[in-house]
């Protein structure tokens, strides 16, 4: 029964990885506002940034 | 080129372009600012603007450029600064204009229209655009330009140079604890496992390290996640009250310490489940409670209307400068739709004020050469200069802020039943708990201590400290379904224990803006009408250009003579027709017939030639459902009064609702309308009052009733400072809000029912010595998720009777 100890040790440090994401993700500001990133995940990219990658591209051809 | 397609409204901003179209790229623009603004997006690639909502533009406002100038100033652009290091520098602004996904998107791409900007990031909710910019290449002055150029020109007030802190921090903390407890619970849960099931193979060793390892989760919680718990629980004592915290931080602490003993003294495993079950619990419960409204303040005072910065009139012209700096004796400049911050003279020949903010009177007046204007006014028409004459804190308007009920908290004071029960619950535990104890001692002194641990462990008042915040979080969720927007869950108790209400006239029970027009007499032709409007375009006072407005004539007659005669009326000469436009009286002399036989409604004659044709009359609309909601409310027995700032109307809808009103009082000034709550309040001490009101005039009043409700047409622009915002079109329901805010009361008191019950097995159990840590971790969590079905439920079901769902 005592490979439990060591398994409860991996679920102990996982579940603490978790509690550290959950910690980072708040005090990065994640949960301040959870309605506009809603929004902006909806926009497409602008026509000139695809025009300078394609430009990009063409150059590294050359 | 082809032709471009007739369009007629703007592509940029989809406004009407009066038949005048701008032309550029084959596409219509209403000015020149939206064409540049939209070369300005199409260069920087940005034109997929326009692909993503129809006429997603803001119309741009002003193309002032002097308008900003006061941001030069060191101290201002400093104060608005939330940010800054060698590099970067933070601004936030609140902008109304935001109101689509495509502001959102156009704002957050403002580093690509402007070099130093660095970032930007919206909160659509708030309204709000946080701008990193590098302070070396561009300046907060020109970061607004810019914003004001694109039509989000952001609202800068006085206040905000005053407020401090970023509002949003808190809120980390509390999802942080809730985060924490949540882990704890779980794990902790896990480990206690094998002891639920009763497991053979858990042996003596592992048990100790699972309560061991139970232990070192539960101390962080019992540190960071329960601390406001405890912190309240100690600042109560210490101002020798007991606040329901206080019987909560007595059995988390007596839980604690049970669990603590029995982890040494290798007895059990202890309470540590149900103590981290407890804590996340209350914190859920406070995370729903907790409902902030984004962008809605409820502390708005007199700085909030008035605007940042006014232009001042110097050697070389006019100049910017912030309105803290105004001097009694500087000369300004006032526009159209401005406010004058302070109370000054005219110095141009004349001017239209509007009053509605300060009196509630909602025609304008018309004011001559040096004669006084009050702070608050807002001026109407063409520019004025004005002398100011009082600093703005020292305005007329600005001194109601002086009075007494603003320099205290109305919420301080308020008693709720939380902590009318709180008292006795603790004290009658406690002496269960030591009755228990004594009992027992003489008998067994270690059983006796058990027992007044188990007994204040299954005591702790977890269920009942839920009680209130479902019901009252889902109660304001209801509430704010409705339009109605509480500041805090305090105000639905107070609303409940209401006996008198008040209500202002202009603006709450009566719509506010214009005023609407009404013919009453004989028909008029084509030509009649064209004439009349002709006439009154030719004066300035409200009730000629009201007439012009409701008349909407497209063609242009001019008058051969007009001749004028202030408060009088108008005479005007078309060929050989005469036109009168004024009072009885007016007309009388020029010898018309004529009685005044509308009565005392706002109202003026026309005479043609020698006949009186008919007059127009001023009607004060009511609100859609204000008259219902009246009658619904006296039904229920309700004291109801009505405060106007305008004249008493002897006829008209608003006449016979002021009629139906116990009490009603006309001609008030803003301190009238507080020292009449003042008074009711003095005369029933026991009886709570709510205001109705809207406007700054109504502050006063608003701050001295138990409870002030704004009303507002739109719950984000301004509203002073009150307990609650209701959304004018909803004024219908106030009755059935009522009704819940009853409600709400009578489901706390069952749920406390409920919950006493649980305590009742839980302690009878307790004082026997029968109490097993199983038995309360599976107590605990039940009664806490009774209790939370329960209220929510509740809550709902009662507001589908009461149709508010």
């Amino acid at each position: 029964m005592e490979i439990i100890v060591v398994l409860v040790g991996f679920s102990i440090t996982i579940a603490l990885g978790f509690l550290a994401a959950f910690s980072w993700a708040v005090k990065s500001g994640q949960y301040d506002d959870t309605y506009t990133p809603s929004m902006r995940m909806l926009f497409s990219d602008t026509s000139k940034t695809i025009n300078n990658n394609n430009h990009q591209k063409g150059k590294d051809q050359e | 080129m082809e032709t471009p397609v007739q369009q007629s409204t703007c592509y940029h901003c989809g406004a009407d372009n009066n038949g005048a179209p701008v032309f550029h790229d084959e596409k219509a623009f209403c000015c020149n600012g939206c064409v540049s603004v939209y070369q300005l997006l199409t260069e920087s690639g940005l034109d997929s603007f326009y692909t993503m909502e129809d006429k997603p533009g803001v119309r741009k406002y002003s193309s002032d450029s002097g308008k900003f100038d006061w941001l030069d100033d060191s101290e201002a652009s400093k104060a608005l600064i939330k940010y800054s290091d060698e590099k970067q520098s933070l601004v936030s602004f609140y902008i109304p204009d935001i109101h689509c996904a495509s502001c959102v998107w156009l704002l957050e791409k403002l580093p690509s229209l402007k070099k130093g900007i660095v970032k930007s990031e919206v909160d659509y909710l708030r309204k709000e655009i946080r701008v990193w910019f590098n302070h070396n290449e561009t300046s907060v002055r020109s970061v607004v330009q810019m914003l004001a150029w694109l039509g989000y020109e952001p609202m800068i007030q006085l206040s905000d140079l005053e407020s401090e802190a970023d509002s949003k921090k808190p809120w980390r903390r509390t999802y942080l604890k809730l985060g924490l407890a949540g882990f704890a619970f779980g794990n902790v849960m896990l480990y206690s496992f094998p002891e639920y099931l009763g497991l053979d193979l858990y042996s003596e060793y592992l048990r100790s390290i699972f309560t061991w390892l139970s232990a070192l989760i539960s101390i962080p919680v019992l540190v960071f996640s329960a601390e406001d718990y405890w912190k309240n629980a100690w600042y109560s004592i210490k101002s020798h009250r007991i606040t329901m915290d206080v019987p909560l931080t007595i059995g988390i602490f007596a839980m604690f310490a049970q669990s603590a003993y029995e982890l040494i003294s290798k007895s059990g495993s202890g309470y540590f489940d149900s103590f981290t079950g407890l804590i996340f619990f209350l914190l859920i419960g406070k995370l729903f409670q907790q409902k902030t409204y984004h962008a809605i303040s409820f502390f708005r005072d007199y700085r909030s209307y008035f605007p940042m910065s006014v232009f001042v009139k110097n050697e070389d012209g006019f100049k910017a400068i912030p309105l803290a700096k105004l001097n009694k004796g500087d000369v300004i400049r006032v526009r159209n739709e401005e406010l004058i911050p302070a109370d000054s003279t005219l110095i141009s020949e004349k001017a239209r004020i509007d009053y509605h903010f300060v009196t509630g009177e909602s025609a304008p007046v018309n004011i001559k050469k040096a004669d006084e204007v009050f702070a608050g006014g807002r001026l109407k028409g063409q520019e004025a200069q004005f002398l100011i004459q009082k600093t703005v804190d020292q305005s007329y308007l600005t001194q109601l802020w002086n009075h007494d009920v603003f320099k205290q908290d109305k919420l301080t004071n308020h008693v709720s039943l939380a902590d009318k029960v709180s008292p006795y619950f603790t004290w009658v535990v406690l002496a269960i708990a030591f009755a228990g104890f004594f009992y027992w001692q003489s008998t067994d002194t270690l059983k006796a201590v058990h027992v007044l641990a188990a007994v204040l462990i299954v005591a702790c008042p977890c269920a009942l400290s839920l009680s209130i915040p479902f019901t009252m979080g889902s109660v304001l969720n209801t509430f704010s379904k409705n339009g109605l927007y509480l500041r805090s869950e305090r105000i639905v108790d107070q609303l409940s224990k209401i006996k008198t209400i008040v209500f202002d006239k202009t603006g709450t029970l009566t719509e506010s803006g214009n005023l609407p027009l009404k013919w009453v007499g004989r028909d008029l032709s084509d030509l009649d009408i064209q004439l009349i409007a002709a006439a009154a375009l030719s004066s300035t006072h409200p009730l000629s250009l009201a007439i012009v407005n409701f008349l909407k004539c497209k063609e242009k007659h001019v008058p051969d003579t007009l001749i004028e005669v202030k408060g009088m009326g108008i005479k005007a000469i078309f060929g050989n027709k005469t036109i009168y436009i004024g009072s009885d009286k007016w007309l009388n002399s020029n010898g018309i017939e004529a009685q005044d036989y509308i009565g005392n409604a706002t109202k003026t004659y026309i005479g043609i030639d020698k006949y009186l044709y008919g007059a127009f009359i001023f009607e004060q609309v009511l609100r859609s459902g204000a008259a219902e909601t009246i009658d619904k409310l006296s039904k229920t027995g309700l004291n109801l009064v009505g405060l106007s700032g305008d004249t008493k109307p002897s006829v008209g809808p608003v006449q016979v609702l002021f009629d139906s009103f116990k009490e009603s009082n006309f001609n008030c000034k803003p301190e009238d309308k507080l020292n009449i709550i003042s008074k009711i309040k003095r005369t029933q001490p026991e009886e709570l009052v709510i205001m109705v009101g809207d406007g700054l005039n109504d502050a006063g009043a608003l701050q001295a009733a138990d409870v002030g409700i704004a009303i507002s047409d739109d719950v984000h622009s301004f509203s002073p400072g009150c307990d609650g915002i209701l959304q004018a079109n909803q004024l219908y329901h106030l009755d059935s809000i009522l009704q819940l805010s009853k409600d709400a009361n009578k489901i706390v008191y069952a749920s406390y029912t409920i919950s006493f019950l649980y305590n009742i097995v839980g302690v009878s159990l307790a004082v026997t010595g029968l109490l097993s840590p199983l038995f309360t971790a599976i107590l605990m969590p039940l009664s806490s998720i009774t209790i939370l079905v329960f209220t929510t439920g509740m809550v709902y079901l009662i507001s589908i009777k009461r149709k508010l769902v």
